[in-house]
């Protein structure tokens, strides 16, 4: 499964006074079972381009290809490209309906059709997968849930529908640091136990540089930037400039060198910093001595 | 002087399906000294935001009690006293903004104190002022980002001239950028005076107060300055609270065998010992 | 469709009748529409039709735009010129059919027709030129002195201004869960009236949640600042008889005195006659 992504325009509210370009020729590629962080500041085009991905929105030019099949084409048989490529928006555990937790995440398996038993395999795996106990949490109503367990039922009932592809609106905003860390690992069991795309939308830049292969810019509605994290994130002044920050690790790290700290490597994750900063440490000590 | 006291406070809550009653506050005692910057950070459940809404008299203990600046809140004809003294700002931006108008909503409070129209004027763009929004006072909120709601938000408070500002969780669904902008505020207003009361569960956040409270289960855990707080990091991380990225860093570190002074907090100090 | 509806929709401007009492502006409306009422001829029509035109030519608001709500309801005024036209007895003009048009029936349809027209062109004038929030305030003003008799003028009026900051706010969660639940494989499009109706449940129940969720808030955040119904509140925007507002009084009395002397004027001419 691959996505191909090529000139995509799109306009809102043309021809009225509000009139706005949100995409200008956005073009990426994304590779089989690749994980890929997409960041950009508030209305820099994220979410307007993940809708395109699925076809909620229709793009004014540009393609776009989902495993080879163009999905800008044609109208109908938007159900089969819904079906492979999940998408969750922000607060997902407000569009949570259903009197029990299983018929919420059935929600989206019986829409495509499928069996009872089809069904039931795939409410429990996915609420396996999310980290529901199923024996304490089908038969309740999802609005007695925790902040964190709504949104991780939310999260299940995308992961039902068995998407190729999973793209997330910023799935950890507004929990609790475990909540967030629950999110995080489970986005990492499934992607092993699946093998999904899965795309990332975040302003936590410390995730996208520990989880991504590919980190995507996002600035004015074109894509400004684009590699694997320690490439992007080696552009400090560019991702200021476009509003965004440094993961903290990063920051820490540049703020050392200049201030005439020696240290090779370009660490992304609290381990690798860790170790660089102990390795700094000691050749320090080394020349004083 | 303490301008809040909470003296022994029990506050519990029906669950929703039965009789059983929930402690969310389970014997808190507590002053908080005019002017100050408190912290208190917790979990979800910890009681952190209950323990808000008694200060401000939105809710009323079970047992103990609860004085804001020598009112109690338990007594009926003192509640406006405290609301106007003890100001409140919510999580959600959205939702906590009465009219269509920015400069109309920043005036709902003091409208509702009586003030004379000339004076909610004056009261109404000094406090645009203060958040940064005069130049948006005519904007609709539907048009502002998060960030921008969250500073009209307090701006209408402000308005209201309260000695103590609770804040609720207030950038936590608000991206980076907001979040920066709602704390350099709220770093202006205590500045200018103003006792503020942070909750929150991001602990990068708390760095710049100083006190912080951190609450498991109804109850304080630890209280303290943040070079005090953070000695205590394998507790916080126990009750599944994150620490500073420099706490972090210094713990790895001396678990190496390095003697990184216990007193560095922020990154900025950090850098500099490494770096000496 | 939505859109074209100009009932409701300002028209932003800084003229003479932008400027106007909102208070006065409603009662001016009121006047007009009761005087479409009194108007028995073409002549009388004319009258109200020159005022209309100077009212428009002043605020400058664009002439299509305004035509563009009668669009909306242009149905309606077929429909009632059609009944007029055919349902009236009287000299036939033309037969089609088993339908007859009669000089009567034609002469009531061009004039009921017209009455609709200048009654959705004059209270349009109203929205277009007046802001809600300004309108909201009028009318809370205006039925003030109704509340000896039980009418909650403050309370309509906070429940205008609230849905006024909200209805942008929901319109917008609409889209949101809407999309969410068409990602989820949702079709909203096919099928029959009862299918489609069972379809919408899962846009209307998290919609309905949502909106108790604002609801809640927003209650705990006006109490928080102070709001305790209508009783000793102040304003920020103090409705102020200005000068010009004696103007328009003047030239609406004016008005209203042509159109009564139009419509006696035989009758006057007369009872001149039969006093000479």
């Amino acid at each position: 499964m691959s996505i191909v992504v090529k000139d995509l325009v799109y306009i809102y509210g043309e021809g009225t006074p509000y009139e706005t370009v949100a995409l200008d020729g956005v073009s990426f590629e994304i590779g089989d079972e690749e994980f890929v962080g997409l960041i950009g500041h508030t209305g820099s085009g994220k979410s307007t381009l993940v809708q395109h991905l699925n076809g909620l929105l229709k793009p004014k030019s540009g393609q776009i290809f989902v495993g080879g099949t163009e999905i800008t084409a044609r109208k109908k048989g938007l159900t089969n490209i819904r079906r492979k490529i999940g998408l969750l928006f922000q607060y997902p555990e407000y569009q949570l309906f259903e009197e029990t937790v299983y018929k919420d995440v059935a929600f989206g398996p019986s829409n495509l059709g499928l069996s009872e038993t089809e069904i039931d395999q795939r409410v429990r795996e996915a609420m396996f997968l999310v980290g529901l106990d199923f024996t304490a949490m089908a038969e309740r109503s999802p609005f007695e849930l925790s902040g964190g367990q709504k949104r991780k039922a939310a999260i299940a009932g995308v992961i039902a529908m068995r998407p190729d592809v999973l793209i997330l609106d910023e799935p950890t905003a507004g929990l609790d640091p475990r909540s967030h860390a629950d999110i995080l690992d489970m986005l990492d069991k499934i992607r092993k136990s699946r093998g999904v795309i899965v795309i990332l939308i975040s302003h936590n830049m410390a995730d996208v540089a520990r989880m991504a292969d590919k980190v995507i810019v996002m600035d004015g509605g074109k894509i400004a930037l684009a590699g694997t994290p320690a490439e992007v994130f080696a552009q400090d002044e560019f991702l200021s400039a476009a509003g965004l920050g440094l993961p903290p690790i990063t920051k820490f790290i540049r703020e050392m060198r200049q201030k005439g700290a020696k240290i090779g490597s370009n660490p992304l994750t609290l381990d690798e910093a860790e170790e660089a900063i102990d390795a700094y440490l000691t050749t320090k000590r080394g020349a004083g001595a | 002087m303490a301008i809040i006291k909470i003296e022994s406070l029990v506050f519990e809550y029906r669950k929703e399906d039965g009789a059983e009653t929930v402690k969310a506050i389970n014997n808190v005692s507590l002053d908080i000294e005019e002017g100050s910057f408190t912290a208190i950070i917790g979990r979800n459940g910890s009681g952190k935001s209950t323990l808000a809404k008694n200060i401000n008299a939105l809710l009323l203990p079970g047992s103990g009690a609860v004085y804001v600046d020598g009112f109690r809140t338990s007594d009926d004809s003192a509640v406006w006293e405290i609301r106007q003294r003890a100001g409140m700002v919510f999580q959600n931006p959205d939702n906590q903004l009465v009219s269509a108008i920015v400069e109309d909503d920043v005036a709902f409070g003091p409208e509702n104190l009586g003030v004379a129209p000339v004076k909610i004027r004056e009261r109404v763009e000094e406090a645009l002022h203060s958040v940064d929004m005069y130049e948006l006072r005519k904007k609709s909120p539907h048009m502002l980002s998060g960030g921008q709601k969250q500073r009209v938000a307090i701006a209408g408070v402000v308005a209201m001239r309260p000695k103590c500002i609770v804040f609720d969780e207030p950038t936590a669904m608000l991206d980076p950028r907001g979040r920066e902008e709602v704390m350099g505020i709220m770093t202006r207003l205590h500045e200018e005076g103003i006792t503020v009361i942070l909750i929150t569960h991001f602990m990068e956040e708390t760095v710049r107060a100083d006190r912080i409270i951190i609450m498991d289960a109804g109850q304080i855990v630890l209280d303290g300055p943040p070079a005090e707080i953070f000695r205590h990091s394998d507790q916080i991380r126990r009750l599944d609270l994150d620490v500073p990225l420099a706490v972090e860093l210094a713990d790895r570190l001396r678990k190496r065998g390095r003697a990184i002074p216990w007193d560095i907090i922020e990154d900025k100090e950090m850098v500099a010992y490494l770096c000496r | 469709m939505i859109r074209d509806i100009t009932i409701g929709q300002y028209y932003p401007g800084e003229t003479w009748v932008h400027k106007l009492d909102p208070r006065l502006k409603i009662i001016i409306t009121l006047v007009f529409i009761i005087s479409l009422f009194l108007v028995r001829d073409f002549i009388g029509y004319a009258v109200a039709a020159a005022a209309l035109a100077i009212t428009i030519a002043i605020s400058r608001v664009p002439l299509p735009f305004i035509l563009r709500g009668l669009k909306a309801i242009f149905i309606i005024i077929i429909f009632t010129f059609a009944l007029n036209m055919f349902m009236t007895g009287g000299t036939a003009l033309v037969r089609v059919g088993f339908l007859t048009i009669t000089r009567e029936g034609l002469y009531n349809a061009v004039f009921m027709g017209l009455r609709l027209v200048f009654l959705i062109i004059g209270s349009s004038m109203l929205t277009l030129t007046t802001k809600p929030i300004k309108l909201t305030d009028g009318i809370e003003s205006l039925l003030n002195p109704l509340r000896a008799v039980g009418v909650p003028a403050h309370e309509l009026a906070m429940m205008m201004t609230i849905a006024l900051r909200f209805i942008p706010t929901l319109l917008e969660e609409t889209d949101k869960i809407m999309k969410a639940q068409v990602a989820r494989g949702a079709d909203f499009e096919s099928g029959n009236i009862i299918r489609r109706a069972k379809n919408m449940i899962p846009i209307l129940i998290p919609l309905f949640i949502s909106a108790f969720r604002i609801a809640q808030d927003l209650a705990m955040a006006m109490e928080a600042r102070c709001y305790r119904g209508g009783e000793g509140r102040t304003k920020l925007h103090e409705l102020k008889f200005k000068e010009r507002d004696v103007a328009a009084s003047l030239l609406t009395v004016l008005f209203l005195a042509l159109i009564l002397l139009e419509r006696e004027f035989w009758a006057i001419l007369e009872m001149l006659a039969i006093s000479r």
